[in-house]
């Protein structure tokens, strides 16, 4: 059951079998079915999830009932709300199974304990949110600079499971596209190879 | 020069005055004149910059020459391309003062060493990016979710010194809107009270 999430870690920090032990006891694990709620707008999330089965979108809907997806995560992903996590607010957006998923869970209380007590944990997570910034950059560039075109060539060349596992009209919203406009821009993309 | 740097890391941990020098002997000083470049586009980015006084704007320029600004760094705040930083790959971005600015640099190699040295450095920058995800978060949320006005309002909530201290063409960039859209959302705000 922990396999994963160890071998996760394990690319940035070597634990020994008790520093394993100690993070997996604090670990909960929690099976959400297809279009059950991860995180609920209005409701304050403090879980750090990590994937082990399945697939999540994050979503928030605007003031005209349209949802617009600007996350997903897939098995081998940490997935959260961290703004509701980080400052204890109510959550502003929705994560939602798109698939029969299983998630092992950590509150933020717990973490931050942990993390005082485990150098190597804090290292590990200090080195998963430098990643993260360098992702969320290159996200709204990519909002802002680019075509329709390269912005779904991009993903689809970067997250290929992605493209193949999410339905198009997630991905269309993902991308900020019409669900029609992507799947013109999609065959085009497919075409030219 | 570096007292602020010290305050901003004793907010959120506990430093003995020892680990207070060796982290000051990890930084080295720049200045920079109103419009100089911290970071052009296409270099790499090997530095970590805290601003101890001043302010700067990171932004990317599209294929049509339009610059879209990405973040703004103030008094207390850091700045980088973290993708180049921490990917070692030439930069995206742009850095520019925007006020004549007192910097303190460290290098990326240079942190690594220092996080050894000193673990409380490492939690610092646990918290910060962290805190950095979570408002990369909150402004995707907002730029999908808000209109322009409920935009420019809780960014003037968030951050009230943007309003007096920086130029309405950077803040309509930021918030991806014209300059003309900022104008009229300014005086229906200022006018209706």
């Amino acid at each position: 059951m922990y396999d994963n999430v160890l071998k996760n870690m394990s690319r940035y920090v070597t634990l020994t079998k008790e520093e394993e032990d100690e993070f997996c006891s604090l670990l909960a694990t929690r099976h959400i079915k297809k279009k059950q709620f991860l995180v609920h707008e209005g409701q304050i999330s403090s879980y750090e999830s990590y994937v082990n089965e399945g697939c999540f979108r994050t979503y928030i809907i605007d003031r005209n009932g349209t949802e617009h997806n600007f996350y997903f995560a897939m098995e081998d992903w940490w997935t959260s709300d961290i703004y509701s996590r980080t400052f204890n607010t109510p959550a502003f957006c929705n994560i939602v199974a798109i698939e029969d998923s299983e998630v092992l869970q950590i509150t933020q209380h717990q973490l931050e304990a942990l993390m005082v007590r485990l150098p190597k944990i804090e290292h590990f997570f200090r080195t998963i949110y430098q990643r993260s910034m360098a992702i969320h950059q290159y996200r709204l560039m990519q909002q802002l600079n680019m075509t329709s075109e390269e912005r779904y060539r991009q993903f689809r060349e970067k997250y290929p499971e992605f493209d193949r596992r999410i339905p198009q009209k997630h991905i269309a919203s993902y991308l900020g596209m019409t669900p029609e406009f992507f799947s013109n821009i999609r065959s085009k993309v497919i075409k030219a190879g | 020069m570096y007292n602020l740097l010290l305050d901003k890391i004793i907010e959120k941990v506990n430093l003995t005055c020892a680990e207070q020098e060796i982290i000051q002997k990890y930084f080295v000083p720049k200045r920079l004149k109103k419009r100089q470049y911290l970071l052009q586009e296409g270099d790499i980015c090997n530095r970590l910059t805290f601003v101890s006084k001043g302010s700067l704007v990171s932004y990317s320029t599209d294929d049509r020459g339009c610059e879209h600004v990405i973040s703004f760094s103030f008094d207390g705040c850091w700045a980088g391309d973290w993708a180049s930083l921490y990917g070692k790959e030439p930069s995206s971005l742009s850095i520019e003062a925007m006020e004549p600015c007192e910097l303190l640099q460290i290098r990326a190699e240079h942190q690594d060493l220092l996080f050894g040295l000193v673990p409380s450095y490492e939690r610092y920058m646990r918290i910060n990016h962290q805190n950095t995800c979570a408002a990369f978060q909150r402004r995707l949320e907002s730029s999908l979710g808000l209109c322009a006005d409920e935009r420019y309002n809780r960014l003037i909530e968030e951050s009230p010194v943007l309003a007096t201290r920086i130029p309405l063409n950077l803040i309509a960039s930021y918030l991806g809107v014209t300059p003309e859209t900022l104008s009229r959302v300014r005086k229906q705000k200022y006018v209706c009270g």
